[in-house]
């Protein structure tokens, strides 16, 4: 939607009781009120409000398991970029060498067309051996497994300096999921819960995994600063 | 007062629609009604989401988008450890106990109707199996009424305090531990914002009204609503325990938090995307920045002094809170601050350090708003 200024133009607050109030009665609905305050304003907020950071983490010093598969746990063979099915997406910190993020949020149209991007940033320093890679994987979809037939982006660091590293991914229709359900408000012990408005929302889930192709506690990797955002599409 | 459907769809408004020397039809102000609820209503961004914690008190901070968002869902999950891709492990069993409170001693304890169940020291089951990515155990998963919490949270500055327990077993920690607000799916003419589209049917006059009730100075009121509906921009949650591995420092000047640093010594960065208000992107963004306001949980020990800077970007950059004392975790006060819009795509970068008069300075939460 380009028809709008980009930004909301300051106003005095609508309970404003002045002339300076644009929308009081007997004020001639003008161009000015008409357009810019209203058609403007409000593209923008369609646009805007489907944008923002949706997760944030400090991430994880030490990760080292490496790619799925292979006889030994973690010694399966990582591809360039890796993919999906390579990570080991085993419980986050329950097994100490892996790490992985399972995020589900609301995904709302950036405009009556367009879907907005999904943005992983982190910053990734690989192990201090300089001879092993960590792998970086992010898959959404409408489920909350990790496939490769999912949507993804991934990237490898070899860097033992550490690198900003930036993944993204154009959902479509079809990777979202319509949440709808009755809401019950609170805990009742006996008696019918009453029911209060719906949910009624399409989130998306988000995986993110993390591979460090050394596979050993003594040659760990680091993930840290984790933003998660939707992006203008 | 009015009450009606929502219509969570977005109708294509234009500056062309209403036409010099042609009639002023309904649907022009009508379609703008049903955006601005939209906006105001259906698309709240404030919540928390907490990952991958072991036992212990973790307690976010949270503060309500605004007083028409008046329901958030929350949910928490737990995978067990799969040790090496074949066997299982054998079954464990966690509980969450939640306490809501605010920033002026309020609470809510977790037998109180208002918090669900599955939060109230329920210990449950969490099957082995639970280690397949498709099937975490949910054990905790209701929804929390905000209009009836804010009868007893006067202060808009609340606290969620998860007690995590392991009651049977020694590797199971809480996977996902969310909070998020859920859009509404009414219009209210009794809520702070909401605009019913029936004001402005074909054929009547445009209805003033005022902003509490009908017509376009409630329309008007409505924008601001979808202006106050503004995303977390950062939300960082560790142990409330000094002896763990969270965010501290005891250098006497502003230095990165031990871990909370990117590399040895330097701050750990995070880059989010900014959104803008009152600054166009098509104009370059700006250094001067969005409205935002942060606060951070602390615990100073030794008897020191500490303050703490979250830094931006921004002109104004680096923002300070002083002053911060006492051995008991507390949050502060809020620090109003700015995030700049003028980086490529409005990314902006953000970094905290602190320092110390004596003692030690400890951090468990950190909450950056935009608002």
């Amino acid at each position: 939607m380009t028809d709008t200024l980009g930004k909301i133009v300051a106003r005095v607050p609508a309970a404003t009781s002045s002339t300076s109030s644009l929308f009081a009665g007997d004020r001639a609905l003008t161009a000015g009120a008409g357009t810019i305050f209203l058609v403007s304003d409000l593209n923008h907020l369609m646009n805007i409000s489907a944008t923002g950071p949706v997760f944030t983490h400090q991430g994880k010093v030490g990760f080292y398991r490496g790619a799925f598969g292979g006889a030994t746990y973690g010694a399966g063979t990582m591809s360039n970029p890796p993919l999906p099915s390579e990570v080991t997406w085993t419980a986050p910190g329950s097994d100490p060498g892996a790490w992985s993020y399972r995020v589900t949020f609301r995904v709302d149209p950036y405009d009556p067309a367009n879907i907005p991007i999904v943005r992983l940033r982190c910053f990734v320093v690989a192990p201090p051996s300089g001879t092993e890679s960590v792998g970086i994987v992010m898959c959404v979809g409408p489920t909350t497994i990790p496939s490769d037939e999912l949507k993804y982006d991934s990237a490898v660091v070899t860097s033992t300096a550490g690198a900003d590293v930036d993944l993204e991914v154009q959902p479509d229709a079809s990777d979202l999921q319509v949440a709808q359900n009755p809401v019950t408000l609170g805990y009742t012990a006996t008696g019918v819960p009453v029911l209060a408005e719906p949910r009624a929302e399409t989130v998306l889930n988000v995986m993110v995994g993390f591979i460090n192709t050394a596979n050993k506690n003594s040659d760990t990797a680091n993930v840290v600063g984790v933003s998660l955002s939707l992006e203008i599409p | 007062m009015t009450t009606r459907p929502l219509i969570n769809q977005l109708p294509v408004v234009e500056y062309e629609t209403p036409r010099i020397g042609r009639t002023v039809r309904g649907p022009d102000l009508y379609n703008l009604a049903v955006l601005a609820n939209v906006t105001a209503l259906a698309r709240p961004m404030h919540g928390f989401a907490i990952r991958s914690v072991p036992v212990g008190t973790y307690v976010a901070s949270y503060r309500r988008s605004h007083a028409a968002i008046n329901q958030a869902f929350i949910r928490w999950t737990v995978k067990m450890q799969l040790p090496n891709g074949i066997s299982f492990a054998s079954n464990e069993d966690m509980s969450i106990t939640l306490t809501i409170t605010d920033a002026a001693g309020n609470s809510v304890p977790s037998s109180d109707p208002l918090i669900p169940a599955g939060f109230k020291g329920e210990s449950f089951a969490v099957f082995s199996e639970s280690a397949n990515p498709a099937s975490p155990t949910v054990c905790g998963s209701g929804y929390i009424d905000l209009d009836a919490l804010a009868l007893v949270l006067t202060d808009p500055s609340w606290s969620f305090s998860f007690a995590v327990a392991r009651t049977y077993g020694s590797t199971a920690r809480v996977e996902t531990l969310d909070l998020r607000e859920l859009g509404r799916t009414v219009v209210d003419t009794d809520d702070t914002y909401g605009v019913d589209p029936a004001d402005f049917q074909p054929g009547q006059p445009i209805a003033a009204g005022t902003s509490t009730t009908l017509g376009a100075l409630r329309l008007a009121q409505t924008i601001e609503g979808g202006i106050a509906t503004q995303p977390d921009v950062l939300h960082l949650v560790w142990p409330n325990d000094i002896t763990a591995d969270i965010p501290q420092t005891a250098n006497p000047t502003y230095a990165a938090l031990l871990y909370l640093e990117q590399t040895s010594g330097v701050a750990m960065r995070f880059r989010v995307p900014v959104r803008p208000i009152y600054t166009s992107l098509a104009a370059g963004g700006t250094t001067t920045g969005e409205r935002a306001r942060w606060r951070v949980r602390y615990y100073v020990s030794g008897g020191g002094t500490a303050d703490v800077q979250l830094l931006t970007g921004a002109t104004a950059s680096p923002y300070s809170i002083t002053g911060l004392t006492g051995a008991a975790w507390e949050w502060s006060a809020w620090q109003d601050c700015a995030l700049p819009t003028s980086g490529t795509d409005a990314i902006a970068t953000l970094s905290v350090k602190g320092q110390v008069s004596g003692g030690a300075l400890y951090v468990a939460g950190l909450h950056v708003q935009s608002y």
